[in-house]
């Protein structure tokens, strides 16, 4: 399933024991019901792909062409850091996307505030182009004013969307924010690849015109 | 920030979105009309 089975040259040191165990654990607590398991859970995953955004940074700011990962290869690293190859159930794997996208949906509106704070005023565009979705949520993806702009209007859709329907919000996030394929959404989610397609192209049409007509309306509908 | 709107409506965008999805494209203005059934606030969300 790993596009990614090159070897990297610039491997960290091992600085704790592999988290393997535990995480799977957590997944399985969650799966579950396990009220605490998903915040232990996002903090693990969170640690992992700060830890492996921040060696792509650096890499990249050394000029080491080639390290650049993508937000999907980041998470299916770090899923392969944090449960290994063993086979577990759809339905726990399920909670380890989702934190993954929280996880990156915090590192991305972390990012974007930051910049926004520095970079105020100058012309802002709240367009996002979504059929770059898997390619957008890259840790350095908010590096200019109009991209950390468009990282926060983004993520107050998203929020809109889960307001309004958890479940298309939950097929969208994954497909946008950590690029699971149709087949691996399906999976997680437990319904058809059909649903999937269907799911993610009403939720590109309908993030694009809440992007587009910003701020969102207000008043009386009917 | 809006309220998420009335479920039925939700509901009803999402199955006409899905159903045009499916039509050719010069198909879908007349589909479109059809199954607005004269709701232009109706057929504004879905376009």
């Amino acid at each position: 399933m790993s596009a990614h089975p090159g070897q990297p040259e610039h491997q960290p040191p091992q600085r704790e024991p592999p988290a393997g165990a535990d995480v799977t654990r957590l997944l399985a607590d969650a799966a579950a019901g396990d009220p605490s398991a998903p915040h232990r859970l996002l903090t693990s995953v969170y640690e992992q792909l700060r830890a492996a955004a921040q060696l792509q940074m650096h890499a990249e700011r050394l000029g080491v062409a080639g390290h650049t990962l993508s937000a999907t290869a980041l998470v299916h690293e770090a899923y392969l850091k944090l449960v290994g190859p063993r086979e577990i159930p759809w339905a726990n794997r399920a909670h380890f996307y989702a934190a993954a996208v929280e996880a990156m949906r915090r590192r991305l509106v972390d990012h974007a505030r930051a910049k926004h704070r520095q970079k105020r005023g100058g012309p802002t565009q709240h367009r996002v182009d979504l059929d770059q979705a898997p390619a957008l949520p890259r840790p350095d993806a908010a590096d200019n004013a109009a991209d950390a702009e468009r990282v926060l209007a983004l993520d107050d859709a998203f929020r809109r969307l889960e307001d309004q329907d958890p479940r298309l919000a939950a097929v969208a996030k994954f497909r946008f924010y950590i690029g699971l394929s149709v087949q691996e959404s399906a999976l997680a989610l437990g319904v058809s690849e059909c649903t999937i397609k269907t799911d993610w192209a009403f939720a590109k049409a309908w993030l694009s015109r809440e992007l587009g007509q910003t701020p969102p309306q207000t008043g009386a509908t009917p | 920030m809006t309220a998420p709107m009335d479920a039925n409506r939700w509901a009803r965008i999402r199955a006409i979105f899905a159903a045009a999805s499916d039509r050719p494209l010069v198909d879908r203005p007349a589909f479109l009309d059809q199954a607005c059934e004269g709701d232009a606030d109706l057929r504004r969300e879905v376009e």
